[in-house]
């Protein structure tokens, strides 16, 4: 029975719910709060990226006493983003973020991003010619720097040597044939499922995944054409016929349907696929099963091969940017110290670049010790053939369009779908996106 | 003699059948809770194993250990004790005194106001995501205590249930406190919350049950790992724990377990509260 | 009871508001406000931070021509019939055996109730490990590799099942107390007239259940058309959308595609219905209650 004396608790409890409205990061206030600036950076990098990034933030913070990076970590995907639009537009937004780079256009022209002033990038010992061209330019919007470029990762073509040595593909050296045309990587799939019995390749296929989209826009910009152009799907009948091509290995049977990430993945790592199409963040875990001697076999990398008119291959980047929170318009020693923040990790981007990724700061990325870093080295050439996600509000990494496509384009892939019919039904769906105007947030 | 009205189905025949109906249905039921302990009691590699056992075969409480050391799932019991605490007790606070109000006094528009308050119960909560988070954004509660807790305190179920008691308490006892120069709070407090005893406790518990599951409006309204209820921690399990089953099944376990027990401990509270909140008779 | 002796009382107006006002100030804030303002939402063309033009009827105008809102409609009611006919159905086949057996009783109302009270992710992740392709125990008892949520024709039916298992204990609740509100003197008379077994279940029980039955099938119907969670969690919508239900529609309409006016208009035509099926409901369960 509730009785009297529940009162003063009840009461007490009731007196409370203000002190919890505090946004969390107010309690935790610095004790040398005048004299060191915070920066709050949210960031959507886990596993292994984010245990990189944290300890960069943590030697960035040991090493000078003026600056205080406090790192927060949301889940990858659209809730990252949705949590930092609606975040900023309110001015409760981070000091700093890290976003693809792909996702520039709509949050850039949605006004949710601040632009970075050439002089404030001086000021940190930055200028845009420190870093590589395509990523660079894929930081500007409207003729404004929004963001500062971190790396690039590529979709790459990785390789299992016991078996491809097994199947005849590689040469004297131990490293793969070069593979020119989709007739030659599909002939070396089945080479490895005939003379090894086991799949020839592995990709994830699993509904709602993302690598058939990134091969089939790596495949179509292999052959000149771009996804969208003019506010029209572009792609024309080379779409399906191109779709179909992938769906014929997994038909096939030189790739195992239906596996979701996880699955096809550990499918590769266990040594039972010849190939892996993936995005090179799987190296650190190849790395270190190398390292512990569990890996089993050796590997190797190449980047995508031309299967087509060229090896365009996609990629996407991590870059740094300010949100706008536009009720709070940062003041001048917070970007200096956030800048300083972000050029200390762009000097230091070779650990990062340990987890696979290609630096986009060129002195990083054009010194010795990064050419020389392995198995980084065996695909920076991708480098050289990266196409991103088409511009436009709805396109980028966990961004309407691709959900929209991870829905149907894994469809014909285990054989559920014609790939002209699930091509038809993405083109339904997605119309709508490319109608409407971008939106401001 | 009177025939035992238990017996409305006479028969062995019909016994047995009911019986044997009884069994697989419980068995059924019960099964999945089994199986999952099952698995959460194995090492991880057996979980995945090509041999299917039904027991383990190297009993381990690993799975969680792991989980409860990992840092978050402690966390997220922890958040969600706290949000169906305070949801409970505000819940309960605020439904009484409106249910009294809407009950024992007179007042201007008090039936339209107490159909428009039941009107909250036909719209679905679901169609005001969109303007309830703006607003959670603008009042800056986004992703925190305040911002999960009160949207959840609008109960027109506590509000009719309450109603419907108050409606049955002789008037007698109101009047003797009126008289006695008792403010309607004091009747309230005094007189009709003790005779409302086990009502209100089946209702608390039953609050408590809800806001302890509650998934759609803290997905929407949480935006980090830490500020999050078990049930969106343990959606998001997959993330942190990958394909390791065994701790998947003692993470989902370990959320059970608190609202489990509440029922195992209160049965009777519980099936009384909603029953009492369909209108019918327990 | 009202005492004979109660004298009209004058309107106390004041304090009344007072112990009202923080269920009004709550009321007001949280539902009535936004409320409207969805229904303001629906008339613009607004991202889901800003509300920009108002543009009339648009979006539903586009509502009523799109075929992802209809197929989405269909999904819903697709789920609804999967769910509430069974749920009716084992709900009061379980009343039926709690009520016959005292001494099983308790126990077999336990094992039928835990269930709802657990959290919804508790289900899913249960469910998703039991149906796993090659690990799950469904798979390796039917001997099969089928990944059941990535298929067209059992995605749904799984989740419905899912469902079943969860919420089933609601309904045997109602209809145990409903057969517990039976007088026992209908049985009795119907004894003496030699009525048993079958007979008296169809002649006593039944009728009396009738309008139980009705409410326990509307309530889970209302129910079923606004889940969101169950095919959120464990199919996402898929495959590709032949899961995906209205309010999940209107979910990714709104923060995916930050289309906050047309995700309120999705929101305002799936109220309309569902205010149609309660009052749908009203009208045959005072019909039903005429004809007892």
């Amino acid at each position: 029975m509730i009785r009297r004396r529940h009162l003063p608790a009840a009461l007490l409890v009731a007196c409370a719910l203000p002190a919890l409205t505090l946004p969390r990061t107010a309690l935790a206030m610095d004790a040398n709060a005048p004299a060191v600036q915070t920066v709050r950076m949210w960031t959507l990098l886990s596993g292994g990226d984010g245990a990189r990034m944290r300890e960069l933030v943590e030697r960035f913070n040991a090493s000078q006493q003026g600056v205080r990076v406090e790192s927060t970590t949301l889940k990858w995907g659209e809730p990252f983003y949705t949590k930092l639009i609606t975040a900023t537009v309110v001015g409760a937004g981070p000091d700093l973020a890290t976003i693809h780079l792909s996702r520039l256009p709509n949050l850039a022209g949605g006004g949710v991003l601040r632009p970075i002033g050439p002089a404030e990038l001086a000021a940190a010992g930055l200028a845009g010619a420190d870093f590589l061209p395509r990523q660079w330019a894929k930081s500007q919007h409207g003729g404004a720097t929004y963001a500062v470029p971190l790396d690039q990762h590529p979709l790459v073509l990785y390789y299992n040597k016991k078996l491809a040595g097994q199947a005849g593909l590689l040469d004297g050296a131990g490293r793969l044939k070069p593979i020119e045309g989709i007739d030659a990587l599909t002939e070396a799939f089945r080479k490895i499922k005939a003379s090894t019995g086991k799949p020839g390749m592995t990709m994830e296929s699993a509904q709602s995944s993302y690598a058939i989209w990134r091969l089939w826009l790596s495949m179509l910009a292999q052959q000149g054409l771009p996804v969208v152009a003019d506010g029209r799907f572009a792609y024309g009948p080379a779409g399906a016929a191109t779709l179909a091509r992938v769906a014929g290995w997994f038909q096939a049977g030189y790739a195992t349907p239906g596996m979701d990430y996880p699955a096809s993945t550990s499918q590769f790592m266990g040594g039972n696929a010849g190939f892996m199409i993936n995005g090179v963040w799987e190296v650190p875990e190849l790395v270190r099963g190398q390292a512990q001697g569990t890996l089993g076999f050796e590997y190797g990398i190449v980047p995508l091969p031309r299967m087509y008119r060229d090896a365009s291959t996609w990629a996407d980047s991590h870059g740094f940017a300010l949100p706008a929170n536009n009720d709070n318009p940062m003041d001048p020693a917070k970007v200096r110290a956030v800048l300083a923040f972000v050029a200390f990790v762009s000097k230091h981007s070779l650990g990062w670049a340990e987890g696979g990724h290609i630096p986009a700061y060129r002195p990083v990325a054009e010194s010795a010790a990064f050419l020389a870093l392995q198995p980084n080295a065996q695909y920076a050439a991708a480098a050289r053939n990266v196409v991103y996600d088409p511009d436009g509000w709805y396109m980028g990494a966990a961004g309407p369009l691709e959900a929209i496509a991870s829905k149907f384009l894994p469809a014909p892939l285990s054989g559920q779908l014609t790939p002209e019919d699930a091509l038809r039904r993405f083109e339904t769906e997605a119309v709508r996106l490319l109608r409407k105007r971008a939106p401001l947030y | 003699m009177s025939a035992a009205p238990q017996r409305r189905y006479a028969g062995i025949g019909w016994t047995v059948v009911a019986a044997v109906c009884a069994l697989v249905l419980a068995a059924l039921w019960v099964a999945p809770l089994l199986w999952a302990l099952s698995t959460a009691l194995r090492p991880e590699y057996e979980t995945i194993s090509p041999v299917f056992r039904f027991l383990p075969q190297d009993w381990t409480v690993a799975a969680f250990a792991k989980v409860l050391g990992a840092g978050n799932v402690p966390r997220w019991l922890f958040n969600s004790a706290l949000v169906a605490l305070l949801v409970t007790i505000i819940t309960m606070a605020v439904s009484l005194m409106a249910a009294y109000a809407f009950s024992q006094m007179r007042f201007r528009g008090r039936d339209l106001l107490f159909m428009l308050a039941m009107l909250a119960f036909l719209l679905p909560f679901e169609a005001l995501l969109v303007p309830l988070f703006r607003m959670m954004n603008q009042l800056g509660l986004i992703n925190s205590y305040a911002g999960i807790v009160l949207p959840q305190v609008v109960s027109p179920v506590a509000i009719y249930v309450f109603r419907q008691f108050f409606d049955t308490i002789p008037q007698d006892f109101r009047e003797a406190a009126v008289l006695d120069g008792a403010s309607p709070l004091r009747v309230l407090w005094s007189v009709y919350l003790p005779m409302s005893g086990n009502i209100v406790w089946a209702m608390a518990i039953v609050t408590f049950i809800g806001a302890w599951n509650n998934f759609l409006w803290p997905f929407i309204i949480v935006t980090s790992g830490d500020m999050m209820t078990i049930p969106l921690g343990l959606t998001q399990t997959y993330d942190a724990f990958g394909v390791r089953y065994a701790q998947l099944m003692a993470a989902a376990l370990l959320g059970a377990f608190p609202v489990a027990l509440a029922y195992i401990v209160f049965q009777r509270r519980v099936t009384h509260g909603f029953l009492a909140a369909t209108g019918l008779k327990g | 009871m009202n005492s004979p002796s109660a004298r009209p009382r004058r309107l106390e107006t004041v304090p009344a508001l007072l112990l009202l006002a923080p269920f009004l100030a709550a009321f007001l804030l949280f539902f009535l406000i936004p409320a409207v303002q969805t229904l303001y939402l629906s008339l613009t063309d607004s991202s889901l931070t800003r509300t920009s033009a108002f543009v009339g009827l648009a979006n539903y105008v586009t509502l009523v021509n799109d075929p992802s809102f209809w197929a989405s409609l269909g999904n819903t009611f697709y789920f609804s019939l999967l769910t509430v006919v069974p749920l009716t159905v084992l709900g009061l086949v379980m009343a039926l055996l709690v009520d016959r057996f005292t001494r099983a009783g308790p126990w077999l109302q336990g094992a039928f109730f835990l269930p709802f009270v657990l959290p919804i992710s508790v289900m899913t992740l249960i469910a998703d490990w039991m149906l796993q392709p090659s690990a799950g125990i469904v798979n390796h008892l039917l001997g099969m590799q089928r990944a059941w949520f990535a298929d067209v024709h059992w995605a749904m039916p799984m989740v419905a099942i899912g469902t079943i298992w969860w919420t089933v204990g609601f309904n045997m609740l109602m209809f145990l107390a409903g057969l517990r509100n039976i007088p026992r003197e209908l049985y009795e008379a119907a004894a003496l007239d030699g009525a048993r077994g079958f007979a008296l279940f169809r002649y006593i029980t039944w009728p009396q259940l009738k309008p139980v039955a009705w409410t326990a099938f509307v309530l889970q119907l209302i129910a079923s058309l606004k889940i969101f969670g169950q095919t959120y969690i464990m199919t996402t919508g898929g495959p590709f959308n032949t899961t995906r239900v209205t309010l999940h529609y209107m979910y990714e309409t709104a923060f995916t595609q930050s289309d906050a006016g047309y995700a309120a208009a999705v929101a305002m035509a799936f109220v309309l219905i569902v205010v149609a099926l309660s009052l749908t409901q009203g009208w045959v369960a005072r019909r039903l209650g005429r004809q007892a």
